[in-house]
């Protein structure tokens, strides 16, 4: 059931989309488009941006499928396993990345020497171990995390801001569109990270303003990037090409030498934290990934196939950012490009809302619905120890539900109000009303619903 | 795999990562004990090469603030291999993250291009981007041996000298990153302020530029008194040294500096003096003026295929020295007649046209045109440079106009 | 069986002829013979003699009725006189401190409370002392203690569940909450989780607690502990359930937070804005307290270059020629620290004084002149160790995250207190205590519950209890308690 209240979404989908948007990117667009890499990285944020809004319509319209389901009922379960597997071989390419720069910026910024396996066994303890507790952790952690990140963040941009020459790359467009385009093509690679949001459908308790609050807080995450790039490119300018990472070396710029030089060191800890969240992201992302391709019930293994494979590609490209980011720039943007395109159609697939059709499609829709209510049900009537009791209770209860799905006409409109995630008090009160006048077993269902929902608002 | 077994798995896992890694741990000294720290390079050119000294750290056991350094020099085909012998000499690995500064010595400037010298230092992470560069008109490791004599309680007497300089002299704070910047721009021009000696007696230094540097009006006037008269003093004399294309072109000395400050917003003069003043009241006077209030603008425009700069000079002038032969002009800090101005604007004008002079035999572009004229009129710039045989020498034909106006401050 | 010398017999068999079970044998005046055995030491001797002797000896049967009967209703002056209905009531009455009354020629017993035992009169409790606010502190009798939660609420609604617990030392222990407040669910989780204790003795509150928590090696407290009626009130205010225990001052709440041993009693006796500071410097102390000795060690073995050039050049001279690496120093004054701390608190007081001026004073200089250890090494141990006393009923977690996150900055640098860092709140997050998240309101962020998060509001502004708190009553304050 729902593990993540909207906040909590909200601050993955800022975590996710941060990955590295900060670290190495702006200079990987800057490699490929010169000084009209702002503009690269405008017209990458766009086809961001209409991946979160319709992956955020998919959390919301589907409130309790997980996506495995979803796709399975769209596009059978061979299409389900295709679209897993592009999707965990991009998030795996991409977390090798993020895992690399993350080595990288370790042993560029703090450290003379730094053993790549006394690095990759935290990493993989701590990541793994975040990612295997759940959502629900996953969700908690970076909440706590996101005040110290966000403050962090605000104090080393701060500090720079005054060695800007805004007129540094201008003219822009000096050559025409091309480079723009050869720039936003380039480094696609890093645009695709809200892929991984499709992992949480289902597992949101989406409030009315979920999609609002979404966009809007993303489109202030991407303004804030352009913003930083912006500053970025106009401090660097033609130096662009000695620097790969760009915050750090960014405060290094500051021409208040004598005193505050070290808190470059300051900023490189909220940056590497910042890294380390979205990893944790990602790597949650990848295990359930590779949870649902190899059919397992614990991420244990998941995770742990999914590190070996990250090590291991990271390993044969010797912990050298500069391969990985040829590799990125020749093949995988471009792969990334089409996968884009080809998730962007599947995604407006689920996202399609679903037209008022003919009663019976629309009960066998609910169905699974109900199932997991049973489920929960008896998991519930397990842990107060009257199993036999509740048993019988339950299936009293499946065949309210059923009757209730397939005659019960408003009992069936609260279940889609239920399912779009719009329960709201009074309406709870009504159905609550309704409830009451039928038969004692229909309360009983929904006096534990109401139990369920307010648990949820602690969460 | 039961979840019990596999708990175990991990805890063990983690316990034998930890137990391997203990005694390694353990054992890892002070980095102090085992890294020389490095606060300061100077880079020559040497016997087979380049000669780098290091000023380093060397740590007195009390627990007190006390700081010892002792210079270190090895010479080597690049700064890399010097550094390199260096640590076969000192023992350790030498640290430059708290090297302050690098002081380029004159020779070195003129023989070899300094972007190449040091690109090792901006490839590498130890050092930090923004570390000041200095030049000096003498031996570089001569003046660090100076520098570090100096008896007083800072670590980076250089750093500091330098630093004062960053209101008055432009390219006071030339860094690493910044030197670079200008380099890889179409105007391959980078400075540098210069850090020299200056024995006790000697009344003014001189820079291989040419001309005397201006003594009580020296704009860098940092300084530090030796004590000692035999000794000599480490100062900035307000001399910038101009790079095009990575190597040494011209040092500005004092006075020409200050004739190019006029095209600098930030910079604020000391004082500017006007000679034989004759108007009502004065008679042949000598007047000097502070300015208070400056403001810069620039307007670029290729008129005719010939690129024009159009110089709109605010200036708020105070008045602060009067030599006047009949008598004195009691206290008017005001005091700003037509032929004051007129004075000053011929003076404004002799400078600009002075360093466009000097810019065009040279070649160098000091503040960057070449970028102005690509913004502001792309067209017609990028039509000109075809004209030219050589799009380097595009200074060659550009012209300076000025507008001053000239008002009282008080 | 009715003879009064084998009824004696037996008692003194049952008590397996101890010492301090004392026999009183007397006539009335009717003749009756009448014997009292009761348990020395825990007994009033003159109420005893004055009340129940005394009567009892002027007794004469004055009608038909039962012979205890009578006693019980027109001679014994007591509020809490009763027949036992079985033996092992009899036993654990005597046991109690109350006596037994036996007659001559019948089964039935009187048992009468008149225990005296030794009580301490309430008094500051030497944790959470206050500057301005109540100074009583909770003893070791459970019956002043519930008293004294008593005094502050006086409402029907306060409801005090009874249990027992422990074969050997039959320990009362009581379950305390508001009924209209608290979360039945919750009050159920205790009672069945009390019931499933099966030890032989309760000695402190603190055995209770251990089986409430929740995971054998959590190094983390999830029961609430407070030794002060004030506190345990505002807790049981706001829908927590205490338990009390006989035997013991520490009254345990549950379900409990990690915010509130970051809040003081003090916090709500002074100004909102003070609040709000010291909750601050608090937390910053705490985090410093942890952090500090791992980042010391991690700038002098993997960072140095992140240490200012003045500050380096005052470290390097101090470590210059010391024997022992960064990691091992720190380590030996941690473990000096953690020894002194211990050898204070278990030394009689008056020498406790002088160990630590030796400990501080001599040990600490002695160790810096003699070059083992170095100046900044002690100075930071100070300082955290001043630091981590900030938040006392955490101080014994600090003190062990702190040495935990000075090896892990030993091991791998600043890495490695970021990975530290991390875990540990991967670790806090999962926690919680009795459906409370551990880290609430901060994640899950309840946003209605900051108010008296780390920015303390005014009271009148908290209107509703908080959320983290599972209760079926929100509101505090204006419309009453309507229920929702």
């Amino acid at each position: 059931m729902a593990e993540l209240s909207s906040r909590q979404f909200i601050i993955i989908a800022v975590f996710v989309m941060l990955t590295s948007k900060l670290v190495t990117m702006p200079s990987v667009v800057y490699a490929g488009a010169n000084g009209d890499a702002i503009f690269s990285i405008l017209i990458n944020f766009a086809v961001e941006l209409l991946l979160v809004f319709l992956i955020t319509l998919v959390i919301i319209r589907n409130p309790n499928t997980d996506l495995f389901t979803l796709l399975k009922r769209k596009f059978t379960v061979v299409g389900a396993v295709i679209i897993y597997f592009l999707l965990a071989v991009y998030l795996i390419l991409r977390l090798t990345l993020c895992y690399q720069e993350l080595y990288s910026f370790f042993l560029n910024q703090l450290y003379d020497e730094f053993s790549p396996w006394l690095f990759a066994i935290p990493t993989f303890f701590v990541t793994g171990y975040i990612a295997y507790k759940g959502a629900r952790t996953l969700g908690r952690s970076l909440e706590i995390m996101f005040w110290f990140i966000l403050i962090g963040t605000i104090i080393s941009v701060i500090s720079n801001v005054n060695y800007l020459q805004f007129d540094q790359n201008l003219p822009y467009f000096a050559e025409g569109a091309l480079p723009m385009l050869n720039g936003s093509l380039t480094s696609m690679f890093y645009f695709g990270n809200s892929l991984c949001l499709l992992f949480f459908v289902g597992k949101v308790d989406a409030s009315p303003k979920l999609l609002r609050n979404t966009m809007l807080v993303s489109a202030c995450v991407m303004l804030f990037i352009l913003a930083i790039c912006f500053v970025f490119y106009d401090v660097f300018g033609k130096s662009m090409q000695y620097v790969i990472f760009s915050l750090s070396e960014f405060s290094q710029y500051d021409p208040f030498i004598l005193e505050l030089q070290r808190l470059v060191w300051l900023t490189s800890i909220v940056d590497i934290t910042k890294l380390f969240c979205s990893t944790i992201c990602l790597i949650y992302c990848v295990g359930q990934a590779n949870k649902a391709l190899m059919q397992t019930k614990t991420t244990i293994l998941p995770i742990l196939v999914a590190f070996l494979l990250i090590f291991s590609i990271a390993t044969i490209a010797h912990y050298d950012l500069l391969v990985m980011f040829e590799v990125v720039r020749e093949y995988l943007s471009y792969a990334t490009v089409g996968l884009i395109a080809l998730m962007v159609i599947f995604i407006i697939i689920l996202a399609i809302k679903r037209q008022n059709g003919d009663l019976k499609e629309k009960s066998d829709v609910n169905l699974p619905i109900h199932e997991e209510k049973l489920k929960d049900n008896v998991a519930f009537a397990m842990e107060n120890k009257s199993q036999k009791d509740d048993i019988s209770k339950n299936e009293k209860r499946l065949k309210a539900t059923n009757t209730l799905t397939m005659n019960d006409e408003r009992q069936k409109d609260d279940f889609t109000v239920n399912e779009k995630g719009q329960m709201n008090e009074s309406k709870l009160e009504k159905r609550q009303n309704t409830a009451r006048g039928q038969e004692s077993v229909v309360a009983l269902l929904v006096d534990e619903e109401r139990r369920k929902n307010e648990q949820k608002s602690i969460q | 795999m039961s979840k019990n077994l596999f708990n175990k798995f991990i805890l063990f896992a983690v316990v034998a990562f930890i137990l391997l890694l203990v005694p390694g741990a353990i054992n890892t000294p002070s980095q102090g004990s085992i890294r020389a720290i490095c606060t300061g390079l100077a880079i020559d050119s040497g016997e087979s090469g380049i000669e780098v000294s290091a000023q380093i750290l060397i740590p007195e056991a009390g627990g007190q603030y006390q700081q010892k350094f002792s210079i270190v020099s090895q010479s080597g085909e690049t700064v890399e291999d010097a550094i390199e012998l260096m640590e076969y000499q000192v023992g350790k690995k030498v640290r430059l993250a708290h090297c302050g500064f690098i002081l380029l010595g004159k020779e070195l400037c003129e023989k070899e291009n300094i972007a190449t010298v040091l690109d090792y230092f901006l490839r590498g992470n130890n050092i930090a981007n923004n570390t000041l560069l200095i030049y000096t008109d003498k031996d570089a490791k001569d003046l660090l041996e100076k520098s570090s004599n100096i008896n007083t309680n800072e670590v980076d007497n250089l750093q500091i000298i330098a630093k004062y300089n960053e209101r008055y002299v432009f390219s006071g704070n030339a860094n690493l990153l910044s030197f670079y910047h200008d380099y890889l721009s179409p105007q391959k021009t980078s400075c540098m302020a210069q850090i020299t000696t200056k024995s006790q007696g000697e009344t003014s230094g001189s820079s291989s530029g040419g001309g005397q540097s201006g003594g009580e009006s020296g704009g860098g006037g940092g300084g530090s008194s030796g004590g000692n008269t035999q000794e000599d003093s480490v100062l900035s004399d307000g001399s910038v040294a101009v790079f095009y294309k990575g190597k040494l072109t011209y040092v500005l000395n004092n006075d020409e500096r200050e004739q190019f400050n006029w095209f600098d917003q930030k910079i604020i003069e000391n004082m500017v003096k006007l000679n034989n003043i004759n108007d009502k009241v004065l008679t042949n006077a000598t007047l000097g003026y502070s300015i208070s209030q400056k403001n810069v603008r620039l307007e670029f425009a290729v008129v005719n295929n010939i690129p024009t700069v159009k110089l709109k000079l605010g200036l708020g002038l105070k008045l602060e020295m009067i030599e006047n032969e009949n008598g004195s002009l009691g206290n008017m800090s005001s005091y700003l007649s037509e032929a004051v101005k007129t004075a000053m604007r011929t003076k404004i004008e002799n400078d600009i046209q002075n360093t466009v002079k000097l810019q065009q035999e040279y070649g160098f572009d000091i503040f960057n045109f070449y970028k102005s004229f690509n913004i502001q009129c792309h067209n017609e710039w990028q039509k000109y440079l075809k004209t030219l045989e050589n799009p380097e020498d595009y200074m060659k034909k550009v012209e300076v106009f000025v507008e001053p106006d000239i008002y009282g401050a008080f | 069986m009715n003879d009064i010398k084998s009824k004696l017999e037996h008692f003194k068999k049952v008590f397996n002829n101890t010492s301090d079970l004392a026999t009183r044998e007397f006539k009335t005046k009717d003749g009756t013979e009448v014997a009292i055995v009761w348990i020395e030491n825990v007994i009033d001797q003159l109420v005893l003699s004055q009340n129940v002797i005394g009567p009892l000896q002027k007794f004469a049967k004055i009608d038909e009725r039962d012979i205890v009967t009578q006693a019980k209703e027109e001679f014994i002056a007591f509020s809490k006189v009763s027949e036992p209905e079985d033996e092992e009531t009899l036993i654990e009455n005597i046991l109690n401190g109350f006596c037994a009354v036996l007659f001559n020629g019948t089964d039935k017993v009187l048992v009468v409370e008149c225990a005296k035992w030794y009580v301490r009169t309430p008094s500051e409790p030497p944790t959470s002392a206050v500057i301005e606010g109540p100074r009583e502190g909770f003893v070791e009798d459970f019956i002043t203690n519930m008293a004294l939660i008593r005094k502050r609420l006086k409402t029907p609604n306060l409801c005090i569940d009874k249990t027992k617990l422990g074969k050997e030392t039959n320990s009362q222990v009581r379950i305390i909450y508001l009924k209209d407040v608290a979360d039945p669910k919750i009050v159920k989780r205790v009672k069945e989780k009390l019931s499933e204790i099966n030890i032989d003795g309760i000695v402190d509150s603190h055995y209770i607690a251990e089986f409430l928590t929740k995971g054998k090696h959590t190094i983390f407290k999830q029961i609430g502990s407070t030794e002060k009626p004030d506190i345990a009130t505002a807790k049981i205010l706001e829908g927590r359930v205490a338990i009390l225990t006989d035997g013991s001052p520490i009254v345990l709440t549950v379900p409990f937070l990690l915010l509130e041993d970051l809040q003081s009693s003090n916090d709500y006796y002074t100004t909102p804005s003070r609040a709000t500071v010291l909750r601050f410097m608090r937390l910053l102390a705490a985090l410093v307290g942890i952090l500090l000795p791992g980042l010391y060690v991690a700038l002098l073995t993997h960072h140095i270059k992140a240490i200012p050039i003045k500050l380096l050049i005052t470290i390097s001279n101090s470590i210059q020629g010391l024997p022992l690496t960064p990691l091992i120093e720190m380590i030996f004054i941690i473990f000096l620290f953690e020894v002194l701390y211990e050898a204070s608190l278990r030394m009689p007081r008056y020498m406790g004084l002088s160990l630590s001026v030796v400990g501080a004073l001599i040990l600490g200089d002695t160790a810096v002149k003699a070059g083992l250890v170095s100046p900044p090494a002690v100075l930071i141990i100070a300082i955290t160790g001043v630091m981590s006393y900030t938040l006392p009923e955490q101080s014994a977690q600090i003190s062990l995250l702190r040495f935990i996150f000075t090896i892990l900055g030993g091991l791998m640098g600043v890495f490695g207190l970021i990975v530290g860092a991390i875990f540990l709140i991967g670790y806090l997050v999962n926690m919680d205590s009795f459906g409370s998240p551990y880290l609430a309101p901060f994640a899950p962020y309840i946003r209605s519950d900051l108010q008296d998060g780390f920015h303390r509001h005014s009271i009148r502004e908290m209107k509703n209890r908080p959320k983290s708190i599972p209760n079926i009553n929100k509101r505090r304050q204006s419309d009453g308690r309507t229920q929702q």
